[in-house]
């Protein structure tokens, strides 16, 4: 579904991600661990197409190019980013932004736009799925939302959008552990053979439970360690200064 | 630029002369007055217009373009009132005033209603003009709460190139929960300049004044209002996008305990628009709340100004006031200028105002590109938000839909 080559990405003169390589298949949970300032939320951007990085190598979808696809493409061909820091809209209530979101990305399909009653409908399936409140999609988007709150509209959003590849930055951070919970079971129940994960995290705690089949250690720009599940657990343990 | 009148329209209102001719012909504030450094009124008419005439017609049109909700109306042709309904509820307005439709408050009772203002009129010539050419307005004066709001149709039509309107208009409330709605469609098609000079009479009343400009219109407006407020409530809502010139001067007197005054204003700029708001609050007594929100988008050459002064006097304890003004620039080369003043010589109060202008926030742009919407439904999105955040707590909801659809239609830019 994804493979990066040699990917280098640099803001401001400094060099960020110095040569990654990763591929990620359908179906698969990669999780992304590393010391501050390895490069993680640098992936995750670049991904998502965020601008103000120069790129070289590349970064394939599905089998197409993704070096120089504009951002909202991006999120209409399927990859979604859910953000570190959500950012608060004032004036733009939350229920008309996902409505404008989810057309958008139906209308570039080729589907036909939801209209008001059916987009409530689904709607309010998916935020009681979240626990979260109705009153909540009235509320100007993340304005004056508490951490939690945020991160949990995040994983809203993702599920509405239905993309194939869900980029998680850093998603458990100023998460309490129901709410933590809550995304985890949002993320469990939306997983499936056809679409993937890339889970950001500088935690154990929330691969406990979202099972990754991958774990990568990313330091300074490169992935210098690959494994599986028990890779996590053999971090907390040890910290990253060991494995160099 | 030339002002033209006749003789007789010079004496109409005019018998008593505290002006002379000269005077009134040939002077326009420019930017060497301290209230004008903004809007160089002179230097604007001298640049648009070659002449100026004094419109002295009164035109009476059938208008049929009302607003789809349940409502009273009052419609003004040119400034000049040529049918009004209040349905079953008129007697309510007749048993409690003076109003009448065909002759206005000039005629009946001889009376600018500045007059009490003449003091000053000896430096004020857009004041001097109005009292000697005002042929045309409204008395309103309500003294029950009317079941459904009022629209003030401000219809212009006819050819009104290179025209000079005069209008008197003012509105007395006693017992009176009111929402007035002063909605503006201009059908002429020409560039004229309206003076307008307005009185709000408030006791122990709420009235909530809402200005909604529909379409576009090419004309110069200088709107000047007295506002006192005494055991009431005053709201004004601001959405005149779409005028090529406004300068609106609001004077507000907060005269008994308890009593508030709101503006809220939220306009879209482009191409060469000039709107101005300059307000004064006068908290004069103790336990008043004033509270503005000032929000300008602007693109082109256009410019967005707001003079808001904050006045507590001695007596005035426990005063709140509360100012705001953003400006959103959506290119280089608009500009929204402000100047906020406290003047305060209570030592209870809470004061306190902001202002700050900026371009469109990238981050949130592509916050909402990453969902999937392209960067012209993103930035429209946060344009709508950043005007929006006015009409939040507006309760009525017609007027509230109204507004809404005038906000979309203000923001939704060609490119």
């Amino acid at each position: 579904m994804l493979k990066i080559l040699n990917l280098k990405a640099s803001t401001g003169g400094k060099d960020i991600l110095k040569g990654l390589n990763l591929e990620i298949k359908a179906g698969e949970v990669h999780a992304i661990m590393g010391p501050n300032g390895s490069g993680k939320s640098t992936l995750a951007n670049v991904l998502s197409g965020k601008p103000g990085y120069s790129i070289s190598g590349e970064i394939n979808f599905e089998g197409k190019k993704l070096n120089n696809v504009p951002i909202e493409e991006r999120a209409q061909n399927g990859i979604f980013l859910a953000f570190q820091y959500p950012l608060e809209i004032p004036g733009v209530n939350t229920s008309n932004f996902l409505r404008t979101a989810i057309n958008s990305i139906r209308k570039s399909k080729g589907e036909k736009e939801l209209d008001a009653l059916s987009f409530i409908k689904l709607i309010k399936e998916k935020a009681s799925e979240l626990k979260i409140e109705e009153k909540f999609l009235s509320r100007q988007l993340n304005v004056g939302f508490s951490g939690g709150e945020k991160k949990k509209n995040e994983i809203l959003q993702m599920k509405l959008l239905e993309p194939k590849l869900s980029v998680l930055d850093e998603t458990d951070s100023g998460l309490d552990i129901d709410a933590l919970r809550i995304v985890a079971d949002g993320v469990n129940s939306y997983k499936n053979q056809n679409n993937s994960f890339l889970i950001i995290t500088h935690y154990q705690r929330l691969l406990d439970y979202i099972k990754p089949d991958f774990i990568h250690v990313l330091s300074n720009g490169k992935i210098i360690k690959t494994g599986r599940s028990e890779l996590g657990q053999q971090l907390e343990k040890t910290g990253y200064k060991n494995l160099n | 630029m030339k002002l033209n009148f006749s003789k007789e329209d010079f004496k109409k209102n005019n018998d008593k002369l505290i002006f002379n001719e000269d005077f009134v012909k040939n002077s326009f504030p420019n930017k060497r007055t301290e209230n004008w450094k903004f809007t160089d009124l002179e230097k604007i008419l001298n640049f648009n217009f070659k002449e100026l005439s004094v419109y002295n017609k009164k035109d009476t049109i059938s208008f049929n373009e009302k607003l789809k909700f349940d409502h009273y109306y009052l419609i003004a042709i040119n400034g000049n009132i040529s049918n009004y309904n209040f349905g079953s509820e008129e007697k309510k307005f007749r048993s409690s005033s003076n109003f009448d439709s065909k002759d206005l408050l000039l005629k009946s009772n001889k009376k600018h209603p500045f007059e009490n203002f003449a003091q000053d009129v000896k430096n004020d010539t857009l004041l001097a003009q109005n009292i000697a050419f005002a042929d045309r307005g409204y008395n309103l004066e309500v003294a029950s709460s009317p079941s459904k709001p009022i629209v003030i149709y401000n219809i212009f039509n006819n050819d009104l190139q290179n025209k000079f309107i005069n209008i008197s208009n003012k509105i007395k409330l006693l017992n009176s929960d009111i929402t007035i709605i002063e909605y503006n469609v201009d059908n002429s098609n020409s560039s004229f300049f309206r003076s307008a000079f307005q009185i709000f009479d408030l006791n122990k009343s709420n009235l909530n004044y809402f200005i909604v400009n529909n379409g576009t219109s090419k004309s110069y407006n200088y709107i000047r209002n007295k506002i006192k407020v005494d055991k009431s409530n005053y709201e004004n809502y601001i959405f005149t996008s779409g005028i090529k010139f406004k300068k609106e001067e609001s004077e507000i007197f907060l005269n008994s305990e308890n009593s508030s005054a709101k503006i809220m204003s939220a306009v879209s700029l482009k191409n060469d628009d000039h709107q101005e708001i300059q307000s004064t609050i006068r908290h004069k007594k103790p336990n008043c709340k004033s509270f503005q929100k000032i929000k300008n988008i602007l693109k082109d050459e256009s410019k967005g100004i707001f003079q808001g002064k904050i006045h507590v006097s001695k007596e005035a304890q426990k005063t709140d006031a509360y100012q705001i003004s953003k400006g959103l620039l959506l290119d280089q080369k608009s500009e929204f200028s402000t100047k906020p003043e406290l003047e305060i010589y209570a030592d209870d109060v809470k004061c306190s105002h902001g202002s700050t202008s900026g371009n469109i926030d990238e981050q949130a742009q592509y916050y909402l590109m990453s969902r999937g919407l392209s960067k012209k439904k993103a930035t429209d999105l946060i344009v709508k938000g950043f005007l929006a955040d006015v009409i939040s707590d507006i309760k009525n909801k017609d007027l509230k839909k109204i507004i809404n659809s005038h906000l979309d239609e203000v923001i939704n830019y060609e490119n």
